[in-house]
């Protein structure tokens, strides 16, 4: 008994098999380009910090010498 | 018994033509429209750095400035003694490294201005001294813990650095200790530099890669679709058609 519907099977199943191959590679460059992403972006994030923590300075001494006024 | 059993047959050729349909989809919806935005804001988070390349000049050179002041007040908070502000000041000494590892030779070169820097530096120091301890403490308390957890973030790159910075600036003058460590955190400034450099390019070629291995195994793919010419138009359809949608398989008008 051989079974038709076999060999489609057997195709689809390759062909299955190949897209997630290709499926994977896609993924696994999407990964890269987001850790090459990510990298840059710690920079950034550094420099956000280093905003933040000047202006908490800033405010911290100007409330101390009395100095802080109010926006214009 | 035989119907039933083509029944089911049908039934498995059609999940896993939707199985199939869906995957393709996937693999089109990531290659093409996933990958050319993502390397977009790669570009675009270039041009951020880059435009933001000014404020990071502007904190190194703050940053040392900021040494100096620390380095001024050190005898009087030694002198003070508590161990909350030496705390404080590892916790100043381990964050430095952080801006000296943008850029170390600033330090160096930026020591003559440090006669500027004593008229910049002056109202901060005079701001803390005036103040008293207690209120000292309590923002850089708050800015520790903040600090604390900056460096918990880049704990796996830094970690080693800062505690070197920490034990060493603790006993030493921070200038002292800024020094060879700066040297190596340049190296690794510079090596990151390439790195990023390298990763740029990386970036553009992965980018350029990624669209070719759907342009080069898309022929590759059509000759499994040989088994079934029909599906070739299926497939085409269902790469623009929702995920959910059903290819029909010839095999059922053969039966």
């Amino acid at each position: 008994m051989e079974n038709p519907y076999e060999q489609v099977h057997q195709s689809i199943l390759s062909r299955i098999i190949n897209n997630v191959e290709r499926l994977n590679e896609s993924v696994v460059t999407l990964n890269q380009e987001l850790e090459h992403i990510n990298a840059r972006n710690k920079n950034l994030q550094l420099m956000g910090q280093m905003c933040e923590n000047y202006h908490k300075s800033v405010q911290f001494n100007m409330t101390a010498t009395n100095s802080k006024r109010g926006p214009l | 018994m035989e119907q039933s059993l083509e029944r089911l047959d049908q039934e498995i050729t059609l999940h896993l033509q939707q199985i199939d349909s869906n995957l393709s989809y996937c693999f089109n919806k990531i290659s093409q429209d996933v990958i050319p935005h993502v390397t977009k804001y790669g570009s675009v988070c270039d041009q951020v750095m880059d435009s933001s390349n000014w404020l990071k000049i502007m904190f190194q050179e703050a940053g040392n400035l900021q040494i100096d002041a620390v380095a001024g007040n050190e005898p009087t908070a030694a002198t003070a003694g508590s161990q909350l502000q030496s705390g404080d000041q590892n916790s100043m000494q381990s964050l430095f490294p952080g801006k000296p590892r943008l850029s170390p030779d600033s330090s160096s070169v930026m020591v003559p201005p440090s006669l500027v820097q004593n008229s910049m530096g002056a109202p901060d120091a005079s701001a803390t001294t005036t103040t008293t301890t207690g209120q000292i403490l309590r923002l850089p308390d708050s800015s520790d813990e903040e600090r604390d957890a900056r460096e918990n973030d880049n704990h796996d790159s830094n970690s080693a650095s800062n505690t070197e910075t920490a034990h060493v600036g603790a006993d030493l003058n921070p200038s002292r200790s800024a020094d060879p460590d700066g040297s190596t955190i340049q190296r690794q400034r510079r090596k990151r530099k390439l790195s990023l450099l390298l990763q740029q390019q990386f970036g553009s070629s992965s980018s350029s890669v990624a669209p070719s291995p759907a342009q080069l195994q898309r022929p590759a793919t059509t000759n499994n679709l040989d088994s079934s010419p029909i599906r070739k138009e299926s497939t085409k359809q269902s790469n623009f058609v929702e995920p959910g949608t059903v290819i029909y398989f010839p095999t059922r008008d053969e039966t």
